[in-house]
C-alpha cells in the first residue's frame, strides 16, 4: 500500500478557509464547512415555540413570516459557533421581503460597526444615517486622555440629572479628582485598554478582540492605584486621597491573586467583598463608559435610536419587517445599552389601539454568558429566545459546546475542513455555482480520486470517506483534550479552538511533510496544555536512544507520540487493522511524516487487546486560604515593599479542573519537572517524594521503626530548592534518578493495568530511587543523631531503654536485679505506684525521677519504645515479638555498669524534642545512675547508723515504748516539765504507731542488719541499686526522726529530774528514789523487772 | 519447620533473637529468650502479649536456617552463624541458602527466585510480575520448582507463603518493596555488590567479562549461569541466550556501573562481548568489568 508522503493541500488555502470568523470566506466555503448546531438548550419567553434544539428548528420559528416580534439571544463563549449559527439563519432566512442586516463582528470595533450599519442600511436610508454624528480625528493618545477625561468629568456627583445611584459615593469619595490627577491621567493604561478592544484589538496587537467585553476590570484598578503614589498632600481632597489609600491597600490582594492566576472576573465574583473601594470605583467607571465613549466619538445614543424608530416607521409603511442580526453584541459597547432598548422594543406592544407606527423587529444577537451575566434585568425578561450553546459544569466555569459533545460530530466537523481544504478556495467557488442549480449536490472530495487513498485512508482513517491525513482518528482525539480550557478566561474547546489551534498550525505548512519537518512547532502553542506535549519517562528514554544525536527528528517524534500516540505507552502493539503500531502510533504514520520505527522488534508484539486504564482518582487537596489583611491595618503600608509573598488559593477554575486527579496533576508535574527544571507545586512533589520515603525498611538504614518517622516527618522531606535549606531537612537532589522515580511512582500508582513494559521501566526506575534514597537516609540519620567515637551512630533504641530502665529501677517497679524479660516487661508498661518512696530519697535519686517525669517524657518514651521494640507483621498495629538487639544488651551494660551509653562527643540537637532531652537527661547525671547511688547509699547507711545508735542495742518498737513511759512517767510527777514538746513526742509517737502495727519496724530492723553487716558492699551494681529501691527509705528515716525525738524529750526531762532530786536532796536517799522507780516499772510491765536500766 | 512455613519467624525476629544469643554469650535458657522477645506487658489496663507459638516459629525459622540449634531447654547459637551486625547475619543466611538444594526445604527460597529471574530472561523483562495476581504467581512458581514439598504437607511456595518470601527476599537485598499499595521490584544491586566485596575484587583490575559472570554465578547461584538459575530455565523450557544476560542480572550491573562501583568495559567489536537484556540504557554490552568503589552501595 502507498503511503502519501507530502500533502494534498496548498498553504494559501488553509488560510482562506480557515478564516478566524465565520463570515469572512465565502459562501462556498462556509456551505462546504459547515457542521449543523444542535443539542443546545433553548429558554426565553417563547422558547415553546421552537420544538427542537435545531438550526432549523431555530430558522423556522424566527422567519415565520407571522411573526411580529423576536429579541432572540445565542449565548456561548467566544468561537462556540454563534456567529456561524447567526450567518447559517441569514443564508437560509426564508421571508424574502423581510429587509435583513448582518451585521458582522467584522473588526470588532464599534466603529466598525457603525460603518457596516451605514453600509448594509438600504440607501434610501442613508441619510438617516449622516445625522448621527462624525467621530472626532485624534491619535489614540489622545483618544484615551480624553475617554478618561469624560470618565473624570461624568465621575463629579453633580454630573448626572437624573443621578445615576451613586452620588453620594462620588460625594465622600471624589473620583472625579482621583481620575483628574495628574500622575494617574499620565500613567494609567485603563482607558487605552478599554478603547484598544473598542478597535477590536486584543492585549497585543496581533491578536483580535474575541468578545472580550470593553469594561474596566479589577486589574484597571490595581493598576489605578498603582499611579496613586504620591496623591498625599496633592490638591486633592480629602476623600479623594483617602479613596486613593484603600484602592492602594486593596491593589495588594489582586495583585497577589493576578499572580496566583486569578482571572480579573474571578476576583470580581468571589473576592468583592475584600475589595469594596475597587469595586465601587469599578462600577461607577463603568456606568459612565457608554456616555463617556458616545462623547468621545461624536455620536450620540439618542441618534441611534432615533435612526432604528425612523427606519422601522418606513417598514411599517411599506408592511416590511425589519430582520436584525448582530454577529456579537460587544462589538456594540458604547451604544449597547441603546441598542438592546432597539431591539427589545415590540411594536405590537406600543401603538395605543393595536395600530402600530413602527414595523415588526426580530432580531437574533449574539452574545458571551459574561457580557449575559451583566445584562440589565429588565432586558433579560425581554428575552424571546435564548439558545445556549454550552453550558458550564459549576458555577462561575466558562461553558462547553454542545455540539462539540459527540466525538463523531467533531471528527465530521474537522473532515468537512480537511475536505474543503484539499479541495481549494477556488474549487469550493465553482462547486457552489454548481450548487445553485443542484442544492443536493455534496461538497468535493479530493480523497475519491486519489492514487493514496487506500494507504491512506488504512494508516490514518476516514470519515465519510475523507481521509484525515495528516491526522488520525486518535489524533484528533488527544488535540481536541489537549485543548486549553483556561487560557486566560476563555475556552480553546470550541470550533474556533479546533480551526486555529489543531488545524491551522498543522496544515499551514504543507511542504513539512515532504521535507521530513513534520509535525513543526507550530503546532506548540498556548492553546494546548503544555503538558499534554510530555512524555513518559520510558517513552521519552527511547526517543532519545533512538534518535541519538539528532535532536530534530527528537522532536518530531516527541510531537508525533504526544499526540498522534499515548504519551504514557512505550509498547508495540497490534492495531485491530492488523498494523502494528508503537505507543499507539501507527507504523504508517511514522513512514509518512519521514520519521524511523523506534518500537522493539516484533518479538515483543502483544496481542491482546489494549485494556482501558483505571484511573485512581483520590480527593483533591484542600487549597490553602488567601491570606488577607487584618483589619484595622494600613493598606498603605501593607503594600510596602519588601512586602512578604503572600500564600494564595488557586484560582476557581483551577480548582474546578474535571478529569484529572491528583496523581494525574503530579505525573504531569514531574514531566514539566524533567523538561523545564521548574516545579509547580512543590508541596505536591514534597508530599510523594515523602511517600516513597516512609516506604524505606528502617531497618535496613539501621533504624528502628519510631526513630525513621520521628527523623523523617512530612515536613523535613524536601526536594532540593524547593525550601530553605536546613540541616533538620532530608534533602533529596534534583538528579535524574530522583526525577524519573517519582514519575514512575505515580505512574505505576495511577495506572494499576499497566502493560508489562512500562512496568518493567517504572518498577526499575522507582526501586533504583529508593535504593539511592536508602543510602542518603542513611547518611541523614548520622547526620540527626550524631556518630560516636568508634563510628557508629548514636542509637535512640539504646539510650531511651535505659533512661526508662533506670527510672523503674529508683521507683521500685522493678528490681535492677530481676530477670532480664521482667525488666523488658516494666519498661514497657504503663507506669503503676511507685515501690521505693520517692519522696524520702536522696535530692538527685528525685531529681532523675521528676526530669523524667516532667511534661510526662517517660509516658513519650515508652509510647516511642514500643514502636522502637516492636515488629509488627504486615500492617498489623500490633506489637508483635520484641525486636531486642539494640534493647538486650542496653539492659546488660546499664545493669553491669550502672553507666548510660555514651553520647557521641561532639552532638549536636537530634530536632526530635524527645531524644534531645533524653540525651540531656544522661548527661546531666553525668552519664549514669553511680552518684545517685552514691549519695543515696551513704544517706541510707547514715540514717541506719543513727537510728542504731538512738536505739542503743534495743528493737525499734521496744526502744520507743520505753522512752513512751518514761516520758509519761516524768510527766506524771512533773505536770510542767516540758510540756510542749512532750505533747510533741505524743503526736508522732501515736502518728507512727500503724506503720510500727504495720510492721515498719522489721524491715527496718532487716536494713540495719544490712548496714551492720555491710551486705550492700559485697555485691555488684545492680544488687545495689536494687538493695537501695528495696530499702525502707521512708520508714527508716521517720523512726530515725522519731528516736532523734526521743532522744530530745528525754534529755530535756531528765534536766528537770534532776533539779528535782537536787531541790529533794537529803529528804529522801538517792537508793530509795531507785526503789520507788523499780516499783513503779514494774507495776507498769512486769517485764521490766530485770530490767538493768531504768533511767 | 520451614522458613517460608514458619510465616511468624520473620527476618527481623530471627535477627532479634540471634542477636539476643549472641549478646548472652551464645546459649539462653528457652524460657528466658522467649521472655525476652514475648515479655508481655500493659497499656492501657490490657495486658499485650504475642501467643507463644509466634515465638516457636521464630525459634522454628532460626532453626531451619541452622542459626540456632535447641538443646534440651538451651537455644544455642550455631558456632558458624555470624551474629556481629545485622548485615554480616544477612550474609551468613544467603550463604546458607545459596548451598541449599532441593532436597531441602528452605531451598524454595532461592529457587523461587532463580525460577523468577529465568522466567524474566524468556519475557525479555519483568514486566510480567506486577501482572501477575498472587496466586497465579505462586502456582507458576510451584510449577516451575523441582517436586518437593514442605514440612507443613503443603507446596513449598503458595499463595500464604508468598509474604514470607518476599520478606526474606527483602533481607537479602534481592527485592524492594514499594510504597502503598504497589507491589515489589527484583533489585539485586546491593547483594551483587555485597558479593563482589566480599569475594575480594581487587580495586582498578580489570576482569574479563567471562570470569567476572562465573564468580557471580558461584556466590549468586540463582543468577545466570549458576546452577539454580540453569536448572530453574531448564524447567521452564527456556532456552538462555548465548552470551545474554537476563534482565534482572543486565538491570543490576547497569546501576552499577552507573553509581561508579563497577566499571562495564565496551570496545567496539571485542568477539567476546557480553550482551545486557535490551533496555533504554545506552550501555547494551561489555567485554571486561573493573571493579571501581564497592563500598558505594
Amino acid at each position: 500500500m502507498e503511503l502519501p508522503l507530502k500533502a494534498c493541500w496548498n498553504a494559501e488555502d488553509v488560510s482562506r478557509i480557515i478564516s478566524n470568523e465565520a463570515l469572512e470566506g465565502h459562501e462556498g466555503v462556509f456551505l462546504a464547512t459547515h457542521t449543523p448546531i444542535a443539542g443546545f438548550s433553548v429558554s426565553g419567553s417563547h422558547a415553546g415555540e421552537i420544538e427542537e434544539p435545531t438550526e432549523e428548528a431555530v430558522l423556522w420559528t424566527l422567519s415565520d413570516p407571522g411573526r411580529r416580534h423576536a429579541f432572540c439571544v445565542v449565548q456561548g463563549e467566544p468561537g462556540s459557533g454563534k456567529s456561524h449559527l447567526i450567518r447559517w439563519l441569514s443564508v437560509n432566512w426564508l421571508e424574502g421581503r423581510d429587509v435583513k442586516l448582518l451585521l458582522q463582528r467584522a473588526d470588532g470595533s464599534l466603529e466598525g460597526a457603525l460603518r457596516q450599519l451605514r453600509e448594509c442600511l438600504p440607501a434610501e436610508f442613508q441619510e438617516l444615517f449622516d445625522k448621527l454624528g462624525r467621530p472626532q480625528k485624534a491619535t489614540a493618545q489622545g483618544r484615551a486622555r480624553q475617554l478618561l477625561g469624560n470618565l473624570a468629568s461624568s465621575a463629579h456627583p453633580d454630573h448626572f440629572d437624573p443621578p445615576l445611584g451613586d452620588q453620594e459615593w462620588c460625594k465622600t469619595n471624589r473620583p472625579d479628582q482621583l481620575l483628574s490627577y495628574l500622575h494617574l491621567r499620565d500613567n494609567w493604561t485603563g482607558p487605552s485598554r478599554i478603547l484598544r478592544l473598542m478597535d477590536g484589538r486584543g492585549a497585543a496587537d496581533s491578536d483580535s478582540r474575541n468578545s472580550q467585553s470593553a469594561s474596566f476590570n479589577l486589574f484597571d484598578m490595581e493598576e489605578l492605584a498603582d499611579c496613586c503614589a504620591g496623591i498625599a498632600n496633592s490638591s486633592v481632597s480629602l476623600g479623594a486621597e483617602r479613596l486613593a489609600l484603600r484602592l492602594t491597600g486593596e491593589a495588594a490582594t489582586i495583585e497577589d491573586l493576578k499572580n496566583a492566576g486569578w482571572s480579573a472576573e474571578e476576583i470580581e465574583r468571589e473576592k468583592a467583598t475584600e475589595l469594596p473601594a475597587s469595586m465601587a470605583l469599578m462600577n461607577a467607571l463603568n456606568r459612565r463608559r457608554n456616555d463617556a465613549v458616545q462623547s468621545l466619538i461624536g455620536v450620540s445614543a439618542a441618534g441611534l435610536k432615533s435612526l432604528f424608530r425612523q427606519i422601522r416607521e418606513v417598514l411599517a409603511a411599506r408592511g416590511q419587517r425589519l430582520v436584525l442580526l448582530l454577529e456579537d453584541i460587544t462589538t456594540w459597547e458604547g451604544f449597547d445599552d441603546s441598542l438592546t432598548d432597539v431591539l427589545v422594543t415590540n411594536a405590537e406592544t406600543r401603538g395605543g389601539d393595536g395600530e402600530s407606527d413602527m414595523c415588526p423587529l426580530i432580531s437574533v444577537v449574539g452574545i458571551t454568558p459574561k457580557y449575559r451575566k451583566d445584562l440589565a434585568g429588565n432586558y433579560l425578561g425581554r428575552i424571546t429566545h435564548e439558545i445556549s450553546l454550552g453550558l458550564a459544569q459549576h458555577e462561575g466555569d466558562l461553558q462547553d459546546v454542545a455540539t462539540l459533545r459527540d466525538e463523531a460530530m467533531r471528527h465530521n466537523f474537522v473532515a468537512r475542513y480537511l475536505a474543503a481544504i484539499r479541495t481549494g478556495d477556488a474549487g469550493l467557488k465553482a462547486w457552489r455555482e454548481r450548487r445553485r442549480e443542484d442544492p443536493d449536490l455534496p461538497p468535493p472530495n479530493r480523497c475519491e480520486a486519489c492514487p493514496v487513498q487506500e494507504g491512506c485512508h488504512a494508516v490514518f482513517g476516514k470519515i465519510d470517506g475523507i481521509g484525515l491525513f495528516p491526522f488520525t482518528a486518535d489524533a484528533f482525539g488527544r488535540f481536541y483534550d489537549a485543548l486549553n480550557e483556561r487560557d486566560s478566561g476563555m475556552t480553546w474547546k470550541t470550533p474556533r479552538g479546533i480551526l486555529q489551534a489543531v488545524l491551522s498550525p498543522n496544515l499551514a505548512q504543507p511542504q513539512a511533510i515532504e521535507t521530513g519537518a513534520f509535525p513543526t512547532p507550530l503546532m506548540e502553542s498556548h492553546s494546548l496544555r503544555p503538558e499534554t506535549r510530555l512524555l513518559s519517562a520510558q517513552l521519552n528514554r527511547m526517543v532519545e536512544v533512538g534518535l541519538e544525536g539528532n535532536q530534530r527528528d527528537q522532536a518530531r517524534m516527541r510531537r508525533v507520540l504526544a499526540y498522534w500516540g499515548d504519551p504514557n505507552r512505550a509498547d508495540v502493539t497490534r492495531l485491530d487493522n492488523g498494523q502494528r503500531a508503537f505507543a499507539r502510533v501507527p507504523e504508517g504514520v511514522f513512514t509518512a511524516f519521514h520519521l524511523p520505527w523506534i518500537g522493539s522488534d516484533m518479538t515483543t508484539v502483544r496481542q491482546e487487546p489494549l485494556r482501558v486504564v483505571p484511573v485512581e482518582r483520590p480527593t483533591d487537596v484542600v487549597p490553602e486560604l488567601v491570606q488577607t489583611p487584618a483589619q484595622g491595618q494600613d493598606p498603605v503600608t501593607q503594600r510596602d515593599p519588601p512586602r512578604r509573598p503572600t500564600q494564595v488559593e488557586p484560582p476557581p477554575s483551577r480548582r474546578n479542573a474535571p478529569n484529572r486527579s491528583m496523581l494525574e496533576r503530579a505525573r504531569d508535574q514531574v514531566r514539566a519537572w524533567r523538561e523545564s527544571g521548574a516545579i509547580e507545586s512543590p508541596k505536591e512533589m514534597n508530599d510523594r517524594l515523602y511517600e516513597i520515603v516512609c516506604a524505606i525498611d528502617p531497618r535496613r538504614i539501621g533504624l528502628d521503626p519510631h526513630s525513621f518517622k520521628r527523623l523523617f516527618t512530612q515536613e523535613q522531606v524536601k526536594i532540593e530548592g524547593t525550601g530553605p535549606s536546613q540541616r533538620s531537612y532530608f534533602s533529596v537532589t534534583r538528579a535524574d534518578w530522583a526525577v524519573a522515580g517519582l514519575e514512575a511512582y505515580l505512574e505505576l500508582s495511577l495506572n494499576k493495568a499497566i502493560e508489562s513494559g512500562a512496568a518493567a521501566f517504572n518498577g526499575q526506575a522507582l526501586a533504583l530511587m529508593m535504593r539511592r534514597l536508602e543510602a542518603l537516609a542513611r547518611d541523614y540519620a548520622d547526620r540527626r543523631l550524631s556518630r560516636l567515637s568508634d563510628g557508629s551512630r548514636w542509637s535512640p533504641v539504646a539510650a531511651c531503654v535505659q533512661v526508662l530502665l533506670a527510672r523503674a529501677w529508683l521507683r521500685g517497679t522493678v528490681a535492677a536485679d530481676a530477670p532480664p524479660n521482667e525488666q523488658m516487661r516494666a519498661i514497657l508498661s504503663d507506669e503503676k505506684d511507685a515501690k521505693s518512696d520517692p519522696m524520702a530519697r536522696c535530692e538527685p535519686w528525685q531529681k532523675y525521677l521528676n526530669i523524667t517525669d516532667s511534661n510526662r517524657l517517660h509516658a513519650s518514651l515508652r509510647e516511642g519504645l514500643r514502636e522502637m521494640l516492636g515488629t509488627p507483621q504486615g500492617d498489623s498495629k500490633n506489637f508483635g515479638l520484641a525486636d531486642v538487639s539494640l534493647a538486650a544488651g542496653a539492659i546488660r551494660r546499664l545493669r553491669d555498669t550502672l553507666r548510660f551509653d555514651l553520647l557521641p562527643g561532639d552532638a549536636i540537637d537530634t530536632g526530635v524534642k524527645e531524644f534531645d532531652k533524653v540525651r540531656e537527661i544522661i548527661a546531666s547525671f553525668e552519664g549514669g545512675l553511680t552518684r545517685i547511688v552514691r549519695v543515696e547509699k551513704s544517706m541510707i547507711i547514715q540514717r541506719a547508723q543513727t537510728l542504731l545508735v538512738n536505739l542503743r542495742g534495743r528493737s525499734i518498737e521496744d526502744h520507743l515504748s520505753r522512752i513512751d513511759q518514761v516520758v509519761d512517767a516524768v510527766s506524771a510527777q512533773l505536770r510542767s516539765a516540758e510540756t510542749a514538746r512532750v505533747a510533741q513526742w505524743k503526736q508522732e509517737y501515736n502518728r507512727i504507731k500503724p506503720r510500727l502495727l504495720a510492721g515498719a519496724p522489721a524491715s527496718v530492723e532487716q536494713l540495719l542488719l544490712d548496714v551492720e553487716g555491710d551486705a550492700q558492699t559485697a555485691v555488684d551494681h545492680a544488687a545495689t541499686i536494687a538493695w537501695l529501691a528495696r530499702a525502707p527509705a521512708r520508714d527508716l528515716e521517720e523512726l530515725r526522726l522519731l528516736s532523734q525525738t526521743g532522744e530530745d524529750i528525754i534529755e530535756k526531762l531528765l534536766i528537770h529530774v534532776r533539779e528535782c532530786v537536787a531541790e529533794g536532796a537529803g529528804k529522801l536517799s538517792l537508793s530509795s528514789i531507785h526503789q520507788l522507780g523499780v516499783k513503779l516499772a514494774t507495776a507498769l510491765n512486769p517485764s521490766h523487772r530485770n530490767s538493768p536500766e531504768v533511767v | 519447620m520451614s522458613l517460608l512455613s514458619s510465616t511468624q519467624g520473620t527476618p527481623e525476629r530471627v535477627w532479634s533473637l540471634v542477636s539476643l544469643l549472641a549478646d548472652s554469650g551464645g546459649a539462653l535458657d528457652r524460657a528466658e529468650a522467649a521472655g525476652w522477645l514475648n515479655p508481655g506487658f500493659t497499656r492501657d489496663n490490657q495486658e499485650v502479649a504475642e501467643k507463644p507459638t509466634a515465638f516457636q516459629q521464630v525459634v522454628g525459622a532460626a532453626s531451619s536456617l541452622g542459626a540456632v540449634e535447641a538443646d534440651g531447654s538451651m537455644l544455642r547459637l550455631s558456632p558458624g552463624c555470624d551474629a556481629s551486625t545485622n548485615a554480616a547475619f544477612s550474609d551468613w543466611v544467603h550463604d546458607r541458602l545459596a548451598t541449599l538444594d532441593s532436597a531441602e526445604k528452605d531451598g524454595v527460597v532461592l529457587e523461587a527466585f532463580a525460577w523468577l529471574a529465568a522466567k524474566s530472561d524468556a519475557e525479555g523483562s519483568v514486566g510480567w510480575i506486577s501482572q501477575s495476581t498472587a496466586d497465579g504467581f505462586a502456582d507458576a512458581a510451584e510449577q516451575a520448582l523441582p517436586d518437593a514439598a514442605d514440612d507443613d504437607g503443603d507446596r513449598r511456595i503458595n499463595r500464604t507463603k508468598l509474604p514470607s518470601w518476599r520478606r526474606w527476599l527483602i533481607s537479602l537485598g534481592l527485592i524492594v518493596s514499594f510504597p502503598g499499595a504497589l507491589q515489589w521490584h527484583p533489585l539485586i544491586d546491593r547483594r551483587v555488590a555485597r558479593e563482589l566485596t566480599r569475594a575480594g575484587l581487587r580495586q582498578n583490575e580489570e576482569i574479563p567479562a567471562v570470569a567476572f559472570l562465573s564468580l557471580l554465578a558461584k556466590r549468586l547461584p540463582y543468577l545466570d549461569g549458576g546452577p539454580m538459575f540453569v536448572e530453574a530455565t531448564r524447567r521452564i523450557k527456556h532456552a538462555e541466550r548465548p552470551r545474554q544476560l537476563s534482565p534482572i542480572l543486565s538491570a543490576a550491573l547497569r546501576n552499577l556501573h552507573d553509581d561508579g562501583v563497577i566499571e562495564l568495559k565496551l570496545l567496539g567489536d571485542a568477539a567476546d562481548l557480553i550482551r545486557l537484556s535490551q533496555d533504554t540504557h545506552r550501555l547494551q554490552a561489555f567485554y571486561a568489568v573493573v571493579a571501581k568503589s564497592l563500598d558505594v552501595v
